[in-house]
């Protein structure tokens, strides 16, 4: 079913979305893939810019959907994407992550990025 | 961007261009010089090109850039894993007789040509997808510690389809046929870093040099000194070893004069031991040859005499085509230095940039 997506764009990527911090997606398929192909759609270029050519997340980019942290481009979208440009660092290994509301994925990642790899 | 003042004596500094990024190559198009193709990469971000049509002014993302087919691999010791581009590293406009015809080398090594000025850009799957590409690129873990690189794309003058490449992890290859295929050029250059005694490829040229005057001529620096080849000759001649003994003949850039195919110009770098990319003994100079390499002269007039500890990447150094030549180069602690009168004396052009990685001449 297509769905409106609000996707949440770091600094680095507004310029592809002309300096908005927030762009809503309407008529995009259930997956991230999707909801990605619809930013390239509407803002081309920043896809590439976040996945590389083998379809893989680039290194140091995050993805949220719900507030999730995606490891895959076939999770299921239901209406946030969040991108992240990840700070490079971390210092221990966590144990398995249980799941988190929203504001604690973002901190806990900005301090342990390596932890989610 | 610096533009000249006025006799090539003072430069005005223009306001950032892709602020924040690495640029690590920017490049005039000879056959239509209000055209520009630069290479960048942002820290989080992945690699892209950016054009211009208007002598740099307005910047355009490339709708397609560099990118391996699918089903290309790189291998590594966790096995096999998808070949990606890093970054662009290398840009070279095509032969004149093609224009709007670009070519890129990337890191990993690989080749792309575009035939829109920069706008889309195709995989030279001669080379990309050969079925020697990974003896002579070697496994990811081989590269050196910033990536093996592509550089140095070299288009003979005389036929569009004679290309040369340089790759910091597998020597000088040769195209006649417009990159459908290959063979190594590396007889007579050293590679002390392979157990293997004269290696037919594994390399490491750190900037290749065609003479548009003597397609002919080649000069090349390498990771283990300075070269020339005569084609005719078929082997590189190590002509660093007229260098100071305690300067060596280690560096990255090799400049060519623009219309004497004898003079050329480098940039010695420390390499006696751990390669700490500085000037030998934190004292900067130019070497200059004006007899092909069998003599060389020190200049450093207007440089710092000691604690100029920086260097100069392989794409950060060049000249322009006055008539005394301009050679310019941008320094890793990121000024850039200019003479007027061809490598002789040195003034700072501008000085508390970033690192810098390219550095090329324009005329618009």
């Amino acid at each position: 079913m297509a769905r409106t997506v609000r996707v949440l764009v770091p600094g680095p990527l507004r310029s592809y979305t002309g300096g908005r911090s927030e762009v809503t997606l309407d008529g995009c398929g259930p997956l991230l893939s999707d909801v990605l192909a619809a930013l390239d759609a509407n803002h081309p270029g920043i896809r590439f810019r976040m996945i590389d050519e083998a379809g893989r997340i680039r290194e140091h980019i995050r993805l949220f959907v719900e507030s999730e942290l995606a490891r895959e481009l076939h999770t299921k979208v239901e209406g946030e994407v969040q991108i992240i440009c990840a700070i490079s660092g971390g210092v221990q290994p966590l144990p398995a992550r249980p799941r988190l509301d929203g504001q604690n994925a973002v901190q806990d990642f900005r301090i342990r990025p390596i932890d989610w790899l | 961007m610096l533009r000249d003042g006025g006799g090539r004596r003072s430069w005005n500094i223009s306001a950032p261009i892709c602020f924040g990024t690495s640029v690590f190559h920017i490049v005039q198009d000879p056959r239509d010089p209000k055209r520009m193709v630069l290479s960048s990469k942002a820290g989080h971000l992945g690699p892209t090109v950016m054009v211009s049509a208007d002598g740099g002014r307005k910047w355009t993302e490339a709708a397609k850039p560099p990118a391996f087919p699918a089903g290309l691999t790189h291998r590594s010791q966790h096995g096999d894993q998808p070949r990606t581009v890093d970054h662009v590293f290398w840009l070279q406009p095509g032969h004149a007789s093609q224009p709007g015809v670009w070519y890129a080398g990337t890191s990993p090594q690989g080749l792309f040509r575009s035939q829109d000025h920069g706008r889309t850009w195709e995989s030279v799957d001669g080379f990309n997808a050969h079925e020697k590409w990974h003896d002579w690129c070697g496994a990811k873990e081989q590269a050196p510690p910033d990536g093996a690189r592509l550089h140095s794309i070299n288009v003979d003058p005389r036929d569009a389809r004679h290309l040369y490449i340089g790759m910091s992890s597998g020597g000088v290859f040769e195209s006649t046929d417009s990159g459908a295929s290959w063979k190594p050029l590396n007889k007579g250059c050293a590679a002390d870093f392979i157990p293997v005694p004269n290696p037919e490829y594994g390399h490491d040229p750190h900037c290749v040099r065609l003479h548009p005057l003597m397609p002919d001529r080649l000069y090349q620096q390498n990771h283990c000194g300075i070269y020339r080849m005569e084609r005719a000759r078929g082997e590189w001649e190590r002509i660093g070893t007229k260098m100071p003994k305690k300067i060596g003949d280690i560096g990255f850039p090799m400049v060519l004069h623009p219309r004497d195919p004898d003079t050329c110009w480098v940039f010695p770098m420390d390499g006696t031991s751990v390669w700490p990319r500085t000037s030998p003994g934190g004292k900067p100079a130019v070497y200059k040859t004006t007899n092909a390499g069998r003599t060389w002269t020190r200049h450093a007039h207007g440089m710092p005499e000691t604690n100029g500890w920086w260097t100069v990447f392989r794409q950060a150094m060049t000249a322009d085509a006055g008539k005394n030549v301009g050679v310019y180069f941008g320094t890793t602690q990121g000024a850039v230095w200019a003479s007027r009168d061809e490598g002789e004396r040195w003034r700072a052009a501008a000085e508390g940039l970033p690192r810098i990685q390219s550095v090329e001449a324009a005329y618009l």
